[in-house]
């Protein structure tokens, strides 16, 4: 099974404090993986590192082969990669619809995504498209800003931390939206601290903890075994 | 009390003024609202633009319409020495502290002002009016002339040009998104620093067209750099720093306090202007319609 994406041996630092102490990881083609860990064991780090927005130190992130590490956050997006950051980030002053106009202008990437598209996904959307977007919910928003990073045509999703500050029926909600979108053949890394959230819907996870992988298998195994489960994410 | 005609001279005085500065301000806010750089420069470019023109308009014939030619000439060429700036030294200092940048922009100002003594020397230079601008019209009794109209016709031109290209056009829209969260954008796939670079262009293009239009009103020497950008900073502090319409409401303070100081306190006049700026630097220091910075 060749990855879509791998990383290999990854470090990374915020100036002198280090987070990362050689993460290593591979998703496939076609995959739903997933993150887990509590907060502050390096799973937005390690978003941010495979994205650009926080160069390694060292290490390599291969994409499609290509070692990635070091190119800029919009070289990284035009290759394929969207990037759907904590705490949503979406534009607030711009309206929905400006929202994903700004987001299709900045990648130039063709592919099946359109505006109308991403309306069908999220009919909500097209209902508020000329609301501020500072107004939205945070369900809205968390739709919002997913919608926008698929206007990219992205091949894989990253996702930090969506679940968060979300009210469980928005959850639900979401999680069915994300499964549609895996669905249709888009690769997702999912970075969650909500473990009921990424096991209903990961195929595989690591389990993150100072910085290192302490764990990796299928998401199954975890989902069964309340035992390991407790272990490695004994809050 | 003096007559209505001649108080209403004295306004459309002020008022021209004032729409020289905004051209010139409204770049220097547009720089420092997309790209969080206070532009010590901007001066000099002004300088550079004037002095662009009058060596264009030399060659094509002074005193003709070639003037417009040479006016949007000088323009165009300080926007490419602003491209050039930004591309080679500017951007290495982005989101480095402020002093850095306050202190890069500051030698440009010493760079710039020797370049132009080096290449036009130090005697006082003049424009003249285009033909097609000599003459005046009667407005309540007094006598304007059509380019001080042209001037105050320009500035509120330019405000709405610049409004609607921030918020009627896609270019616009990502230039907002970029002020609003650079690295998200950066994120959606937009290449960053060419916008970075097309606004110092626009902001240095702006200079340069004030400094290539104000030559037929105002003489060309080197030092009109630094006075004019005291006078930007006045009215960009009084409106607030990244708002155009704010830099457009203080350059018409300005214009007016000083238009009107002269009558009340001919030598103070300047002196009230900076009054009024402490003032507002005291009770509201992100001006009159400004933001308070968040960072």
């Amino acid at each position: 099974m060749s990855a879509l994406l791998e990383l290999h041996d990854v470090h990374t630092a915020y100036g002198l404090s280090r987070v990362l102490f050689g993460v290593s990881l591979q998703v496939a083609a076609g995959e739903c993986v997933c993150l887990l860990g509590r907060n502050g064991v390096g799973k937005t780090t390690t978003i941010r590192s495979i994205m650009g927005l926080t160069r390694p130190s060292s290490g390599h992130v291969l994409w499609k082969g290509r070692d990635i590490a070091g190119w800029p956050p919009h070289r990284i997006a035009r290759a394929g990669i969207g990037f759907v950051p904590e705490d949503r980030r979406v534009f607030a002053e711009l309206s929905v619809w400006e929202n994903l106009d700004v987001a299709q202008r900045a990648c130039e990437r063709s592919g099946p995504w359109t505006i109308a598209r991403v309306y069908e996904v999220f009919p909500k959307l097209q209902e508020l498209a000329k609301r501020q977007a500072g107004f939205l919910s945070g369900g809205e928003q968390q739709m919002l800003t997913i919608g926008r990073t698929l206007m990219c045509n992205p091949e894989l999703l990253l996702l930090d931390e969506p679940s968060e500050g979300l009210a469980p029926m928005v959850v639900d909600r979401l999680l069915e939206q994300v499964a549609a979108l895996k669905d249709q053949g888009l690769t997702i890394l999912l970075a969650e601290q909500g473990v009921e959230f990424s096991l209903r819907i990961a195929d595989r996870v690591y389990v993150l903890e100072k910085g290192t992988v302490r764990h990796s298998g299928p998401a199954a195994e975890l989902r069964e075994d309340e035992a390991l489960r407790q272990r490695l994410l004994a809050l | 009390m003096p007559e209505p005609s001649f108080l209403f001279g004295q306004f459309l005085g002020g008022l021209t003024a004032a729409m020289f500065l905004f051209t010139i301000g409204a770049g220097l806010s547009l720089i420092f609202g997309v790209l969080r750089v206070l532009n010590f420069a901007h001066g000099s470019f002004y300088m550079f633009g004037a002095y662009i023109a009058w060596q264009v308009m030399t060659w094509l014939g002074p005193g003709t319409e070639y003037f417009w030619l040479a006016a949007l000439g000088a323009a165009t060429g300080v926007a490419v020495l602003g491209v050039v700036i930004e591309r080679l030294l500017l951007r290495h200092l982005y989101g480095r502290e402020e002093l850095y940048q306050l202190l890069f922009t500051y030698a440009l100002v010493l760079i710039l002002a020797d370049s132009v003594k080096i290449i036009w020397g130090t005697g006082q230079l003049s424009a003249s009016r285009p033909p097609s601008m000599t003459g005046a019209v009667q407005i309540f009794g007094t006598t304007v002339p059509y380019y001080n109209l042209f001037i105050m016709l320009l500035g509120p031109a330019i405000a709405l040009g610049l409004w609607l290209l921030m918020h009627r056009t896609r270019l616009g829209r990502m230039i907002r998104a970029a002020v609003m969260d650079r690295e998200m954008l950066e994120a959606l796939g937009a290449n960053v620093g060419v916008l970075y670079t097309v606004m110092f262009a626009v902001g240095a293009f702006l200079a340069g067209l004030g400094g290539a239009l104000v030559t037929p009103v105002k003489s060309i020497v080197p030092g009109m750099d630094v006075e004019v950008i005291v006078e930007v900073f006045i009215i960009v502090v009084i409106g607030g720093l990244g708002s155009l319409w704010g830099t457009f409401l203080g350059a018409v303070v300005f214009g007016q306090v000083l238009a009107f100081g002269i009558l009340i306190m001919p030598r103070f006049s300047i002196f009230a202007v900076f009054a009024l700026m402490a003032i507002i630097l005291i009770v509201r220091p992100w001006g009159l319609l400004g933001k308070p910075l968040s960072r």
